[in-house]
């Protein structure tokens, strides 16, 4: 069975289970919507990536190619493009001199979403707030409904081709 | 064998290769940028602590304390999340235009 609006549905779970509790919502519901809605974001990530490169690909080697993406590899790149100039990773060439400002959203929010799933996965000191945590849902919604309007562009097609090969733009000729 | 002489260049030069802006420099940006007066009304404070992320790159988190029965306002309107989205997202880019090195986390938290 196809998974293919599964970033649709993680963002929907994610709001149900930050909503789960009519009063104090427990930290478990918060912990996991938070996880889940980065989940989200990392699959679309994942699915526009290889709609993109690959559109043609059969069913079986979509599979394979959806494997082929890293969480530490996607992190670094997202903190890369939540710049307005992106440069090449260990070094001062530039990739974008202007970047767009939905590819900037979406990675600032890529990042910091991972960043908050790691504590809200392996830090039990962690406190989270519902409003904060529909907050970040918020944006997930966010940056799918800015998507359709920016993925044609070269820093959208640079971005997505950055999650996969993020360190070969440094390779000299 | 000769004393090193320590200057804010040979500092840079033996530190993090990933921070780029002087620490002490960085900070007065932060407390200009998080001085009372330019914190959305119902923020009562904000705080930063600066560190690592979970892969160890530089990061600055930042603290914006709310009260609670604005937290319960958010909970129920979307606009007035969107608004505070907004200062949270001109907060991170103003502090990436600094190029520090230094990641921004933004995050509510619940006043003391």
């Amino acid at each position: 069975m196809s998974a293919k609006l599964l970033p649709e549905h993680l963002l929907e779970q994610a709001r149900h289970l930050a909503r789960r509790e009519r009063t104090r919502p427990r930290q478990a519901s918060l912990r996991r919507a938070l996880s889940t809605a980065y989940y989200a974001l990392f699959h679309f990530l994942i699915r526009e990536a290889v709609r993109q490169v690959g559109p043609n690909l059969s069913e079986n080697n979509y599979n394979r190619a959806y494997r082929w993406f890293d969480h530490g590899a996607m992190y670094r790149v997202a903190r890369a493009f939540s710049q307005d100039i992106v440069r090449i990773p260990n070094s001062k060439d530039v990739l974008i001199q202007k970047n767009n400002s939905g590819i900037k959203f979406i990675a600032q929010h890529f990042a910091d979403l991972q960043e908050s799933r790691h504590l809200a996965d392996y830090d039990p000191g962690a406190i989270f707030i519902r409003a904060d945590v529909l907050a970040m849902t918020d944006r997930v919604a966010t940056a799918f409904l800015v998507w359709p309007a920016i993925k044609n562009s070269p820093e959208a097609n640079t971005f997505l081709l950055s999650l996969l090969m993020w360190e070969k733009w440094g390779k000299r000729l | 064998m000769l004393p090193q002489i320590e200057t804010g260049y040979t500092r840079r030069m033996n530190g993090n290769a990933n921070i780029a802006m002087e620490t002490e420099e960085f900070e007065r940006h932060l407390r200009e940028l998080l001085a009372p007066n330019r914190l959305p009304a119902n923020v009562k404070s904000a705080r930063y602590e600066l560190g690592t992320d979970h892969i160890g790159e530089p990061a600055v988190r930042i603290y914006l304390e709310i009260g609670p029965e604005f937290a319960a306002l958010l909970e129920k309107d979307k606009k007035l999340r969107d608004e505070l989205g907004k200062f949270r997202e001109g907060l991170t880019s103003k502090i990436l235009e600094l190029e520090s090195g230094y990641f921004p986390f933004i995050r509510l938290a619940e006043a003391a």
